[in-house]
């Protein structure tokens, strides 16, 4: 599947699947997880994001970090991705949790793709919104995560995207309906 | 030699062009647009000798040939390697075009880190070919890691293969 071992981390955790799943625990930790971190914002919808959840990192029963993604069409690529992000518990930043995350949230995806060709589910795509990130590693492939720059969004952030193995160019046009979520 | 998810489906040898100007070479390249009748009366030959990429040999001539023109790409900021290749007739569908492009972008990989003054940061093409530019073609060809990243004006793929070397250039503060 992904081919690439995840990074040395600096500290044991384990990963949980979630994507499509709705695990009554796992909800709850996310829940507790967007809660002690303030990314809960007032008007966000709950459900919303849970539906979003693809996978979690857990360190002794607590969720460190949390992998989601919203499946849209995009259309310069007229193809349909999942939009990915990964959020870090805020002490445990630059352990490498996040790169660890990304890579068993990828094979989860891509694992379901595979088991789901009516989802037309191609690759991931993200949007670099870290200046941090930008800063610390700007290969224009990451050598861990395969994210590979495509381009700029029109605010000018970098547009990443890992196809999977499998992926192909879909016949998805702009403005015509795309396949069923 | 480069990772190659596919053999060429013939013998062939592939011989590096890029910046070398090969007398051999280039002669062989002359009688290969002329036999394949790629050489329309306006085109400078001078002009596309200095473009060979990588030529590929079967029987004493050339049988495939990638030609590669260096470009500066304004959505990506970037400078890149604008690769084409041709194929005999009597050779197509014996997987050339897949293998030269994997030496293609070997070579120019190569060349790219012995030469950062270039600042080639890729190998870029534009999907021409017909049986190529299937609306399901893999997003990525695997032997040459040529990515699909969007679509020409023209609905043309583009795909590109930065170089693992390769840094995004700098573009600026993101409007927010």
């Amino acid at each position: 599947m992904t081919g690439r071992s995840p990074p040395q981390l600096e500290m044991p955790v384990d990963f949980r699947p979630a994507w499509q799943q709705r695990t009554p625990d796992i909800d709850r930790d996310a829940i507790a997880f967007w809660q002690r971190n303030n990314m809960l914002p007032p008007n966000a919808s709950t459900e919303e994001r849970l539906e979003q959840v693809c996978a979690a990192t857990y360190d002794e029963g607590q969720m460190i970090a949390i992998a989601t993604a919203l499946v849209r069409n995009v259309d310069f690529l007229r193809a349909r991705l999942a939009m990915f992000r990964v959020s870090v518990d805020r002490n445990l930043r630059h352990k490498r949790v996040s790169t660890a995350l990304s890579l068993y949230a990828f094979d989860v995806l891509e694992r379901w793709s595979l088991e789901h060709p009516e989802a037309e589910l191609m690759g991931i795509g993200t949007v670099i919104q870290s200046r941090a990130l930008v800063e610390h590693d700007n290969h224009a492939v990451w050598p861990d995560t395969k994210l590979t720059f495509v381009g700029y969004t029109n605010e000018g952030y970098q547009f990443r995207v890992r196809w999977f193995a499998h992926g192909t160019i879909p016949r998805f046009w702009p403005g015509e309906p795309g396949p069923a979520a | 030699m480069p990772k190659l998810f596919h053999e060429a489906r013939t013998p062939v040898e592939f011989r590096p062009a890029w910046r070398l100007r090969d007398p051999d070479i280039e002669r062989d390249a002359i009688a290969f647009w002329k036999s394949e009748n790629l050489l329309p009366p306006t085109a400078s030959i001078e002009t596309r000798l200095s473009e060979l990429c990588v030529a590929g040999y079967a029987e004493g001539r050339i049988v495939a040939l990638s030609t590669v023109l260096l470009r500066d790409v304004d959505f990506l900021g970037a400078r890149l390697a604008m690769f084409r290749c041709a194929v005999a007739k009597e050779q197509r569908r014996n997987r050339l075009a897949t293998v030269i492009a994997a030496h293609s972008r070997e070579a120019l990989e190569k060349w790219s880190l012995a030469h950062p003054e270039e600042d080639v940061r890729g190998m870029a093409t534009v999907v021409q070919n017909a049986d190529l530019d299937a609306r399901e073609a893999r997003a990525i060809y695997r032997s040459s890691g040529l990515a699909f990243i969007g679509w020409t004006a023209q609905d043309e793929q583009f795909r590109l293969a930065w170089f693992e070397h390769a840094r995004v250039p700098h573009r600026g503060t993101p409007r927010i």
